[in-house]
Order: structure tokens, then C-alpha cells, then sequence
């Protein structure tokens, strides 16, 4: 038995580790610098809040539904990109998380800036599922999503993001369709952090426009490249790690913000690549210890003192 | 491809540009969460429900502990009278300059009678023991009225400004052809044409703007050259902060207002004007600069989009890209 503050540490740990890998997938594979995946999470949310309290779905049918709303927002979102590149894409979605958050509070339908507040909670075995019930719910969003981006990855369309990711040129001459590939990174990626979406809302159950704003797009991305841009357990542990770093630094109460842009100062200072990317001092010193290891339980000697 | 010399230092490519990008972020974030600190101490409470989120949720509060909320120390430390009931939230500031009055913090009280109060907020005593002000809006004559039975005046909660109550800058006034134009006006006008001018100068006539241009279109060869690559960069940050602070210090002028927010959405504007502008690209950025800002202005007055004003220029933005990813005059 968990405490309940500890749970809600987790379960929202959790959450933002299917967003963060949702953008991931999206810059870290694809390399489509994106600064807007508030728009795909808030698209998750609002879907699934409009179809619990407005047309009476349950949790559990308003939930793919929600996320296919987001991979379409994914795919409209993304044909831009096929348009415009790097920085010219960056300010783009940043323009685009503003207008989205925009629509969301001056149109008529989606309850304005107050939001829409009563969502039914989850349902878990038949029963309104408890914050513990709900943990494990998320749990299992968070292995199916990391599940689902290690076999991407190693998948034909995984070399292919990747080729984009370092030259768009030469994978074009090589026969991959960059627009292609492209599309389906924004649309797999928007139907992660719109999961990430559905899981939140139901769980404060209550959204408001401004939980999907730019302030939480620019966090998410931190989240990524703390951890390491492109790797699954950079965007894992970056969104676990800087979903903890507030609640550790509680303590100092109104300086937790600085220590927060402190702590990215630094990491970016000196281990610009993420704390756990390639190449990162972390990452090595786990390879090696790792090398190591092995070295000794397949010889029984240490590596240094093999022929 | 052609590499430009801020977004070298800002977002060249994508692991540079995002580890470039968030140190930036975060860095601001530094600065302005230091300057938040002074007004942390006591909370501000500027509109109903504490701020314009209207969330009723004080996320600054630092006074108040569960330990110290109890009947011991929480509780009725004055009550004051006033002209008829209350209905809108007493709204409270500290450290409130009031001319011949001194520093004292706070308490405004609007009334059904249609009475604005400010009360001091710790003590009740010596000079205290009045109003530091009241002003009564009744004025019949002029329609303003309450209304009967029950007496239905001030019901709703306005919208404190500390920063324009403290520091009220007028400026002088003159009409041109009809339209009003203040000294700010032509202050903003006449600063961006002397700042324009004079960054065209430098940038184009003199060798550090040689510099500048040669470390913006190849940093490798630029430094083959015997540029000093370190200097360039510095002299474009210290350059474009320094126009900056000017933009920063004209928009307090014009609002009448600072807060440590004020930048955030300029920010992300002039960012996208950049884009639109074509890298590097001064005439464009300030055309599209000029087209942003009379078009959102028109749009907003004279159509019904249910957007807001930021939401209608950002969706601009993001058509302006779209048409000419390349900007509206191309890279330099």
C-alpha cells in the first residue's frame, strides 16, 4: 500500500513519460524540431472530455477514440513540416500550440478558459478505478508505449526517421520519401502524447486550456533532451526525474523554480547531449561497467586482465 | 546551406538549437524567477480570485503553512466601516506608495453604495484609523445610480494595476490630421528609425558588421580568415540585447506597466518575425513586423474570430511561413 501523495508522484510520472515519448518519437527519431506538443496532449484531453461529460462514453471508449483525434491533429499538424524545416519549423509550432490554445478558450464548445471540469473517472474490472488502480492503468500505457517505440525503432520506418534525422538530402537519394516518413512521425508521435492527454485529464479531471499551452510543450521537450534526445530511457527518465525534481526541492519552497532552470543550465553546460544520451558521462560509465561485468562472468576475470 | 549568425548561437541544427534554445529558456527563466522574489514575499491580490486565471488557486503563497492556519494565530485582525454591503473581493497590494501618506500595504474595498475604499491592511490605529482614501462614484446627474430595492451597486471585482498606479507616466499629446498621437508615439517611431538606421550602418559600413556578416555565412571560414569569431557573437548579443532593452523599455512607456511576463509574448513574436522576415533579413523583419502588428489590430477590431489577439497574430505567423517559408524578402 502506497501513500497517496507518492502515488500521485508516480502516476504523474508516468504521464508525462507517454508524453515525453510521444515527442520523441516525433524529434528524437524524426528530428522535426517540434515545440508544440501541447496541441496533440490538449487534443488527447479535450477529445476525451468532450465524449465522457458531453456524450456519455465511458473512459475506456472515449479513449481510442481520443487518441485517434490527436493522430489526426498529429497528421493536419504535420504536413507544415513537409513545407518548411529547422528553425522555420520550431517557430511554426510554437505559433501553432498559441493558436490551438486560442480556439480551445474564444470558441463556444469546449467550456472557455474555465475548461470542463467533472470527468467520470476511469473505470478498472467494472468499478471506478482507484488512484492505485489508476497507477497500474498508467503503468501499462507507459510499457505498451515504450514497448511500442523500441520495436519502432528497430523497425524499417525507425532507419528510415533516422536517415531523415541526420541527412533529408541523402535519405531522399537513397529512395526514402522524407514527406512520407515524416507524416507518419508526427501522427504516431501525436497519438502517444494524446494517450498521455487522456490519462491526464482523467486523472485531475478537470482541463483547462492553458494545462496544454506552451509553458507545457517547452517542459516536455526539456523533459526529452535532459534525458537524451532520441533514446528511450533519456525521454523516460527526464520526464520521472523532472516530474521529482519539485517535489525533492520542496523544501526551499520559492526558489524550487530556480533550482529547476539551474539544474538545465548546468546540464546543458556540461552534458549537452542529455544525462542519459549517447555519449553522455552517465550513459558511458553504464556501458563500461556493464562490459565489464560480463567480461567477468563469462571468464571469471576482470576485462583488464584478459589476454 | 547558408548558416546565419544569431540562430548559430540560438538553433542551428536540431541537437545544437534545442540544447541552445533551452539554455535560453532556462536562463530567463533565472533572471525572472529572481525577480519575482521580491514580490513573493507577500502575495498580491489583484483581481477576483487572485489573479487574471480567475483560478482562486494562489500558487505564491509562502505566509500561510497548514501549522499556522489555526485559532491561535488566523483570525479577524480588524474590522473597519464602510458605506453599504459588500459583495465584490476585497483585493489587496503591498507596499503601496500613497502621496503624503507613505508606504503602507494595502486593502481595497469596493462597496454596494458604490463606495471604492483603501484601508490599511496591518493595523487600525493612530492615523490609520480612517480610510487612507475614499472616492464614491454616486452621481445621479450622470446616470451612475444603485440600484433599488436592496441597494446594487459595485457588485463585480475590478482590476488592480500596481505598476501604473505607482509610476504614471503622461505624455504629451499632439493631434495630427486628426488623430491623436502622444510623445510616446514618436518616440517609438523615432527610436526604431534611428536604431534601424544606425544597425544598418554597422552591419553593412564597418568592420565589425563585416565580421558579423562573414562569421553568419560560414563560422569555419570566417575563422580561416582570422576573424574573431568569439567577438562577433559577443557584439551580437551585446547589440541585440541592447535593442531589446530599448523595445522592453518603450512597451512600459506606451502600457504604463512593467511585469516580469511583459516579454514572453513579444518574445515568441519576434522570433516568428525573424522567420517571416527571412534570416538575418532587417528591411524584412521590420515589414513583417509592421504587417503583424496593423493586421492583427484590424483583424481584432473589425472581424469576429473567436480568438484572442496573440492567437490571431500566431495564426499569421503560421500562414506567413507557410506561404513563403523562404520570408517575405528571402535570406540575405
Amino acid at each position: 500500500m502506497l501513500d497517496a501523495y507518492v502515488i500521485t508522484i508516480l502516476t504523474l510520472m508516468g504521464i508525462w513519460s507517454v508524453v515525453a515519448l510521444g515527442l520523441n518519437v516525433i524529434t528524437g527519431l524524426a528530428g522535426q524540431f517540434n515545440l508544440g506538443v501541447g496541441v496533440y496532449m490538449g487534443t488527447g484531453a479535450y477529445a476525451s472530455a468532450m465524449l465522457t461529460t458531453a456524450a456519455g462514453f465511458t473512459f475506456w471508449e472515449a479513449l481510442p477514440c481520443a487518441i485517434a483525434a490527436s493522430a489526426c491533429m498529429g497528421f493536419l499538424t504535420g504536413l507544415p513540416a513537409l513545407r518548411v524545416r529547422e528553425d522555420s519549423l520550431a517557430v511554426l509550432s510554437i505559433g501553432l500550440v498559441f493558436v490551438f490554445e486560442s480556439l480551445i478558450i474564444y470558441l463556444p464548445y469546449f467550456g472557455g478558459p474555465l475548461g470542463i471540469s467533472r470527468l467520470p473517472r476511469a473505470t478498472f474490472a467494472g468499478e471506478p478505478a482507484t488512484n492505485q488502480a489508476y497507477l497500474l492503468i498508467v503503468a501499462g500505457a507507459l510499457v505498451a508505449s515504450i514497448a511500442a517505440t523500441l520495436y519502432l525503432r528497430r523497425s524499417w520506418m525507425g532507419l528510415a526517421w533516422e536517415s531523415i534525422r541526420e541527412d533529408e538530402t541523402a535519405a531522399q537519394v537513397l529512395g526514402i520519401d522524407p514527406a512520407r516518413y515524416k507524416l507518419y512521425a508526427f501522427t504516431i508521435g501525436a497519438a502517444f502524447a494524446g494517450l498521455g492527454g487522456v490519462l491526464y485529464a482523467h486523472f485531475i479531471r478537470f482541463v483547462t486550456p492553458y494545462d496544454f499551452g506552451f509553458l507545457p510543450s517547452i517542459y516536455v521537450l526539456v523533459m526529452v533532451v535532459f534525458g537524451g534526445l532520441g533514446t528511450v530511457r533519456g525521454a523516460v527518465f527526464g520526464a520521472c526525474f523532472l516530474t521529482l525534481l519539485p517535489e525533492l526541492f520542496r523544501f526551499v519552497q520559492d526558489y524550487r523554480n530556480l533550482i529547476y532552470g539551474l539544474t538545465l543550465v548546468l546540464l546543458m553546460l556540461y552534458q549537452p547531449r542529455g544525462l542519459l544520451g549517447d555519449g553522455s558521462y552517465a550513459w558511458r560509465a553504464m556501458r563500461t561497467g556493464w562490459t565489464r561485468l560480463r567480461a567477468i562472468r563469462t571468464t571469471g576475470r576482470p576485462y583488464a586482465s584478459n589476454p | 546551406m547558408m548558416k546565419n549568425s544569431v540562430f548559430f548561437v540560438f538553433i542551428p541544427n536540431p541537437v545544437r538549437g534545442v540544447r541552445r534554445a533551452i539554455t535560453t529558456v532556462a536562463v530567463l527563466g533565472l533572471l525572472l524567477g529572481s525577480l519575482a522574489l521580491p514580490a513573493l514575499a507577500q502575495v498580491n491580490v489583484l483581481t477576483q480570485h487572485n489573479d487574471n486565471t480567475r483560478s482562486g488557486l494562489n500558487p505564491n503563497e509562502t505566509l500561510l503553512t497548514p501549522s499556522n492556519v489555526n485559532a491561535t494565530t488566523f483570525g479577524t485582525i480588524l474590522s473597519r466601516p464602510v458605506d453599504g454591503m459588500i459583495a465584490a473581493q476585497p483585493l489587496y497590494v503591498s507596499h503601496v506608495n500613497i502621496p503624503g501618506q507613505g508606504v503602507h500595504n494595502v486593502v481595497y474595498v469596493a462597496t454596494l453604495h458604490n463606495s471604492v475604499y483603501a484601508f490599511d491592511a496591518d493595523n487600525a490605529a493612530g492615523g490609520n484609523a480612517s480610510p487612507l482614501w475614499q472616492v464614491n462614484f454616486l452621481n445621479p446627474a450622470a446616470g451612475v445610480t444603485t440600484e433599488p430595492p436592496s441597494e446594487l451597486g459595485c457588485t463585480s471585482t475590478t482590476r488592480l494595476s500596481p505598476s501604473a498606479s505607482r509610476n504614471c507616466v503622461r505624455s504629451p499629446t499632439v493631434a495630427v490630421a486628426g488623430v491623436t498621437v502622444t510623445g510616446a508615439d514618436c518616440l517609438i517611431l523615432g527610436g526604431t528609425t534611428v536604431i534601424f538606421i544606425a544597425l544598418w550602418f554597422v552591419i553593412r559600413h564597418t568592420s565589425l558588421g563585416f565580421a558579423i556578416r562573414a562569421v553568419a555565412q560560414d563560422i569555419e571560414t570566417a575563422k580561416v580568415m582570422g576573424i574573431d569569431v568569439d567577438r562577433s557573437v559577443r557584439a551580437v548579443f551585446f547589440i541585440g540585447s541592447a535593442i531589446a532593452a530599448f523595445g522592453g523599455i518603450m512597451v512600459a512607456i506606451l502600457y504604463n506597466a512593467v511585469y516580469t511576463s511583459m516579454g514572453d509574448m513579444v518574445g515568441y513574436k519576434g522570433l516568428a518575425l525573424i522567420v517571416i522576415g527571412g534570416f538575418g533579413n532587417m528591411t524584412g523583419a521590420v515589414i513583417a513586423a509592421f504587417i503583424l502588428g496593423i493586421s492583427e489590430t484590424v483583424l481584432i477590431t473589425y472581424t469576429d474570430i473567436p480568438m484572442s489577439r496573440d492567437g490571431i497574430a500566431m495564426l499569421m505567423l503560421v500562414v506567413l511561413i507557410l506561404i513563403r517559408p523562404q520570408g517575405l524578402l528571402g535570406k540575405t
